[in-house]
């Protein structure tokens, strides 16, 4: 399955780290877009060609969790999952990222492939289930005749 | 865990002992090498490299100084992200900007457990010889040294946050 996801870290190196990560897991086929922190991640994300976002906490201009709320706020009817991936794991960091602001999942770093595998698979699989990339529906759609 | 909180005298020795546990489990996960440490005993580690600098602030004050020297730092960016990251590039203040990063993550969520709320700041690289803050007299500090395969490296804990700290000249 295609999925196009957007990385967002002010760090170039992990944001290459995250997305080689990513296709080690071998959970899709990725097709990735970058952001340099959360208010260029605002400005890049685009509900309708993003199937996932994969976001830091910790970033100048905008941190990950603004992003998070920004997001949510202003695509009220979105659900395209985003994914924290950060070195914030007091499990108060965690609850403000899920319950309140809207996150989906959250990777503490450092990661192993294996352990953002176990995070990843279950919304690879939902994201699965509703037909992949939106991009690839509409081709799937077209295929089967819708 | 008052004493935590409140202990501005010297470094407690739960702080440096989370510290040091932290850098272990780390660094020994991420790079697969075996670590030893041992207190600098005050003596420095000669240090012509980079440094990372990321404070933590809440309860408490306190700042995180990882220096590695340029042998070390070049093999642990290795180890870190797959391949080789010249030394003098952009890429690698990123390197250890992340360590610092996830050294501070981790720590910040050990003095969580025992009562202890602090937030991280932004990382600060630097990049040079000998590299270090000149502290108010009296400010605590505590300086791990750490070994590996990959060459050494050093950890320093220290009370305040690098805008309360004097600069050299000042």
């Amino acid at each position: 399955m295609k999925l196009r996801a957007l990385v967002i870290d002010d760090s170039r190196v992990m944001r290459n780290m995250v997305m080689e990560s990513l296709r080690r897991t071998q959970l899709a086929d990725f097709e990735f877009s970058e952001a340099e922190d959360g208010a260029d991640g605002v400005t890049k994300f685009n509900p309708k060609a993003t199937d996932i976002v994969f976001v830091d906490w910790n970033m100048p201009k905008m941190s990950g969790i603004d992003f998070v709320r920004k997001i949510r706020a202003t695509h009220k009817n979105c659900d395209v999952p985003i994914i924290m991936v950060t070195s914030e794991k007091t499990m108060g960091k965690v609850e403000e990222a899920l319950d309140k602001a809207g996150a989906n999942a959250y990777i503490a770093k450092p990661f192993t492939i294996e352990y953002m595998q176990k995070k990843i698979s279950p919304i690879v699989n939902e994201l699965e289930a509703k037909g992949g990339s939106k991009q690839g529906k509409g081709f799937f759609g077209k295929l089967m005749g819708g | 865990m008052a004493d935590l909180k409140t202990n501005t005298q010297q470094i407690p020795d739960e702080l440096s002992e989370c510290v040091r546990q932290s850098v272990l489990t780390n660094i020994e996960m991420m790079l697969g090498v075996e670590l030893s440490s041992r207190d600098s005993d005050g003596v420095d580690l000669p240090c012509e490299g980079i440094t990372g600098i990321i404070s933590l602030i809440g309860d408490v004050s306190w700042s995180l100084m990882v220096c590695l020297p340029r042998d070390t730092a070049t093999a642990v960016a290795v180890g870190f992200v797959g391949f080789e990251v010249p030394f003098e590039s952009a890429d690698m203040g990123d390197v250890v900007g992340e360590l610092a990063n996830i050294l501070a993550g981790d720590i910040s969520a050990r003095l969580d457990a025992l009562g202890v709320k602090a937030a991280l700041s932004l990382p600060t690289v630097l990049r040079g010889k000998d590299i270090d803050l000149l502290l108010p007299e009296g400010t605590p500090s505590v300086r791990h040294i750490f070994s590996s395969s990959l060459g050494q490296f050093s950890v320093r804990i220290t009370a305040g946050e690098p805008s309360h700290m004097r600069r050299s000249g000042e």
